[in-house]
């Protein structure tokens, strides 16, 4: 009896919180990053092992710029400080990072901790995956040619760093969010975070070569927001938001 | 007769009962205490190169690999190299127990000396330098078996496996240390110290052991923090690999090993 | 002269067959001596550049050669026979080569005195290494460690003990009092221990007038050691008349004395204590003593995190007819001492000064004679690559003793040792006289210059 009337009584206590969250609403950030000045010519580097795989040099080009709208690829955009409302799906969906032609595919991963990463080479060579969460291991494993995918499930959120000891110039990034509002930018440096909980929110940008910008957006129920973030070629850069 | 066997089952019962008794009293509970006791074994015997703060920056620590890798373990990090679990696990208490107890060749005395529960309570104070090991449950990979080949057929298999799993890109085809990733000085630590590479014609200076069975748990586990990986994925597929590879590096040397 | 050439020949020989048979030595034997096998560690767990200890080494030789912090003397790294437990011989023997092979004065000659006096010359000699030790250390059983360090000197000829003892460890309780007992260095602990430097000691070239007992003594050359330790007084004999170096190490920082010392840390980790009793400096074996020299010791250790290690310590030692002068009157001379060393990373800086003072000046002596006399030395050895260590020493000497004798002397030394292997260091150094410009005719101020190169080995 107690139990049931203690049931009810939370019930009821969550009532209020439910329906603000109904009012409340949930709409869609539009992220564009851009990159305004020059970009320096990509790093060609003489290929000393595996050249039959690797090509016997490689050309390596952390910026990749799309013109002419100065759009900038694999930025990591998140919403910060934000904890997950229930609401929203989680995207744990297993992620898949690839060993191929001697780059790691894609370049930059951003997932949802509890997401699964899954490590496989297509590569007709040995590789080994070398993981790093700040300076703790989180994988390093010999991906021998044709063996089998690796699979390791990301727990804790922050920047991991993906190197390959034995091609030196192979590089990746993991960049893990403890909850669902981040994404990555395309060709054209745009990039949409479906679902996000209406009212303010701190809003981040991050690059591999260019670092840290953060803004603030303002996210309508049902509506759209936009924030943009340019980066400098002296290193500087700004950001603006408009809420529609 | 039957009195004897009687006695003799007792006395063996009794030398059971206090082995396993003896095995519990040696390590003990998990507690404030035992930290507090193994802090005080750590600030006489390991500080000098951890330090206080566990961060491997003793006041003796630099000098251990100078401007090169391996300076002293730093315990606040959370990668360890010396385990029997999966590639960026923790490693189990009894990891760290025999760390302890044997050293590592070349850098770290072993400490036999001290008695059972006193390492064990290092083992405790040692975890409470990194919050992981209050949450993470650090489970060992099975071990395969045994090497199941005639040794000519093992040392066949294992010279052809050392060949596909690229085990010459560092340690060279002869196992000197000398592949050409160690020779390019590419290999760094996970400090960024320049780290040689094992020669493997010197079992006595292998870190994690040079007995088959710890070849093989290096195999399964790699070195976190060095460019050593794990070969636990494509071991798991054919078990007796493992122990092939160990047999051929073994046969590398001309050392005898314990 | 034939003689010298196929001396020189074979020293060469044997020279360049060790270095040989070093290098082709498999690479774990890099460890040092005995310890280093023993407990299968590299030089550098305990030392920051050998002979040089590092504060784990320090701890490991307080503690009796045993593990800081433990006891192990019974069992680590040996053999069990029955209840017997036996090293290897290799983990308790070990052996040491070292000295300059080349030695190259630039000097104004002076022997005899006021001959050609202000002709620059050079002197250039190709010497055997100048010392062999042989050393057998270890610990017999839980808490009893021994040393036996045989040294022979090339030039002097000969062999003997320098260092022998028996170590009680932990009496009491861990670390209240470990016991030596035998022939021993008294600076052990000190924060600069005279046995322990990179630039090696270089003895003086005494006139051939030194060896008639009590005779007056001059020297052709100075010897090159620290200041701070020095016996810093021109005109002192032993008690059969030797005339004693005023450069050489002596009493708290003798290389070797036979008696009985106590040292311990019963007050927290980061104070040590020592306290001694000698036969006293420069005493014969076999001689009777006036009274025994005694000495005390404090030294405060720093040392937690950061790779950084620091301490400080000073020394009263309080000698008993421990030297003559020249009319066979006893004197009693004490030394006070402090000094200090830093280590962070690469770099090891350290410092040691020193007073020493005879109390009552004899008759025969008074009024041409100065009591008191002062050593400075200042130190720093750097790593600047992994196999590369440059040191730099400063020795300031305010020389006490007879009047008209007595010269201070001013070194500036600098010496880079490349190592080839981690047990094989070849080096170049070279000393300056700081005082050259002030002239004069005695060994103190005509040695311009000394360069030296060497070969280090130990295994």
């Amino acid at each position: 009896m107690l139990v049931i009337a203690l049931f009810i009584a939370l019930m009821v206590s969550n009532v209020p919180a439910a329906l603000a969250e109904m009012e409340q609403g949930y709409g869609t950030v539009n992220v564009h990053v851009l990159y305004r000045g020059t970009v320096p010519p990509p790093t060609e580097m003489k290929v000393t092992r595996d050249p039959e795989t690797c090509g016997a040099t490689i050309s390596l080009q952390s910026l990749t710029v799309h013109s002419p709208s100065d759009g900038l690829k694999d930025a990591v955009v998140m919403i910060e400080g934000i904890h997950s409302s229930g609401k929203e799906q989680t995207r744990t969906q297993p992620m898949v990072l690839s060993n191929s032609k001697c780059s790691f595919s894609p370049h930059v991963i951003p997932l949802q901790t509890g997401s699964t990463l899954e490590i496989q080479n297509l590569d007709q060579i040995m590789h080994n995956t070398h993981i790093t969460h700040e300076i703790r291991t989180f994988i390093n494993v010999a991906m021998v040619a044709n063996g089998r995918p690796v699979a390791k499930k990301v727990a804790n959120p922050g920047l991991y760093r993906v190197q390959c000891d034995v091609h030196k110039f192979m590089e990746g990034y993991v960049l893990a969010s403890g909850h669902p509002y981040f994404g990555v930018t395309d060709e054209r440096g745009s990039a949409k975070i479906l679902d996000v909980p209406a009212g303010e929110h701190d809003i981040s940008v991050w690059h591999e070569r260019l670092g840290q910008l953060q803004t603030h957006v303002t996210v309508p129920p049902n509506g759209e927001a936009t924030a943009t973030f340019e980066f400098h070629e002296d290193g500087t850069g700004h950001s603006r938001r408009i809420n529609r | 007769m039957r009195r004897a066997h009687v006695a003799t089952a007792a006395a063996l019962l009794g030398v059971i009962v206090s082995v396993s008794s003896l095995a519990q009293a040696a390590k003990p509970e998990d507690t404030a205490a035992t930290r507090a006791q193994g802090q005080a074994l750590f600030e006489r015997a390991c500080l000098f190169c951890h330090g206080v703060t566990g961060q491997g920056d003793g006041p003796a620590g630099w000098f251990l690999g100078r401007y090169a890798s391996p300076r002293p373990q730093n315990f606040t990090v959370g990668s360890f190299k010396l385990r029997s679990t999966p590639s960026g696990d923790l490693p189990t208490d009894q990891d760290l127990f025999r760390t302890i107890t044997k050293g590592i060749p070349g850098y770290m005395p072993g400490f036999a000396s001290l008695p059972e529960t006193a390492r064990w309570q290092v083992v405790a104070y040692v975890k409470s330098f990194y919050p992981g090991f209050r949450t993470e449950t650090p489970v060992p990979l099975s071990l395969v078996g045994a090497p199941t080949h005639q040794l000519a057929e093992s040392l066949d298999r294992g010279r052809a496996l050392y060949t596909s799993f690229e085990c010459h890109t560092c340690h060279g085809i002869e196992g000197q240390g000398d592949g050409p990733v160690a020779q390019a000085g590419e290999l760094k630590d996970a400090f960024g110290l320049s780290i040689p590479t094992a020669n493997l014609t010197r079992p006595s200076s292998f870190k994690n052991g040079a007995s088959l069975l710890d070849l093989v748990r290096t195999l399964l586990t790699g070195l976190d923090g060095t460019p050593m990986p794990s070969y636990a994925a494509r071991l798991s597929d054919r078990e007796t690999d493992a122990w092939d590879l160990a047999q051929y590096i073994r046969a590398l040397s001309a050392e005898s090993v314990p | 002269m034939l003689y010298r050439k196929s001396t020189l020949l074979v020293a060469t020989g044997i020279l360049v067959i060790i270095a040989l048979s070093s290098l082709a030595m498999p690479n774990q034997a890099q460890a040092i001596p005995a310890f280093a096998r023993k407990y299968e560690v590299n030089c550098t767990a305990c030392h920051t550049a050998p002979p040089i200890l590092n504060t784990y080494g320090q701890w490991f030789l307080e503690n009796g050669y045993q593990l800081p912090g433990t006891e192990d003397g019974g069992t680590t790294g040996k053999k069990k026979l029955g209840d017997v437990t036996l090293d290897d011989v290799g983990k308790y023997l070990a052996f040491r080569l070292v000295g300059n092979a080349v030695r190259s004065w630039s000097f104004t000659q002076q022997n005899p005195a006021g001959v050609d006096t202000g002709v620059a010359q050079n002197k250039t000699e190709l010497t055997f290494p100048e010392n062999f030790v042989l050393f057998a250390g270890g610990t017999v059983m839980k808490n009893v460690g021994f040393m036996v360090e045989l040294g022979h000197d090339v030039e002097g000829g000969g062999a003997a003990v320098e260092r022998g003892f028996v170590s009680f460890n932990n009496l009491g309780a861990q670390d209240l009092a470990h016991v030596r007992v035998g022939k021993f260095d008294p600076s052990a602990f000190y924060s600069v221990v005279t046995i322990r430097q990179q630039l090696n000691e270089v003895g003086e070239s005494a006139s051939s007038s030194c060896t008639t007992a009590f005779a007056p003594c001059s020297f052709n050359r100075i010897g090159l050691a620290p200041s701070a330790f020095a016996t810093k007084f021109y005109g002192l004999y032993d008690r059969g008349g030797s005339p004693l170096s005023p450069f050489a190490s002596s009493l708290y920082n003798s290389g070797g004395e036979l008696g009985l010392d106590v040292h311990g840390r019963p007050f927290g980790k980061a104070w040590l204590y020592q306290v001694g009793v000698v036969n006293g400096a420069n005493e014969p074996f076999g001689d009777s003593n006036k009274g025994k020299d005694l000495y005390a010791m404090l030294r405060y250790d720093y040392g937690h995190s950061d790779y950084f290690a620091a301490n400080i310590s000073g020394f009263v030692y309080h000698g008993n007819s421990n030297a003559k002068v020249q009319t066979q009157e006893d004197v009693n001379w004490h030394r006070y001492g402090v000094s200090a060393r830093a280590t962070y990373q690469m770099v090891d800086l350290y410092a040691a000064y020193a007073v020493d003072r005879i109390n009552h000046v004899p008759s025969g002596v008074s009024g041409a004679f100065d009591a008191t006399a002062t050593g400075l030395t200042i130190g720093a050895d750097a790593y600047v690559t992994n196999e590369t260590l440059l040191s730099l020493r400063y020795d300031n000497l305010d020389a006490g003793g007879v009047l008209e004798q007595r010269k201070s002397a001013t070194f500036v030394g600098l010496q880079a040792k490349q190592y080839l292997r981690t047990n094989v260091a070849v080096f170049v150094r070279n000393d300056v006289n700081v005082r050259k410009s002030e002239g004069g005719e005695t060994a103190a101020r005509n040695l311009r210059n000394a360069f030296f190169a060497g070969i280090d080995i130990i295994f």
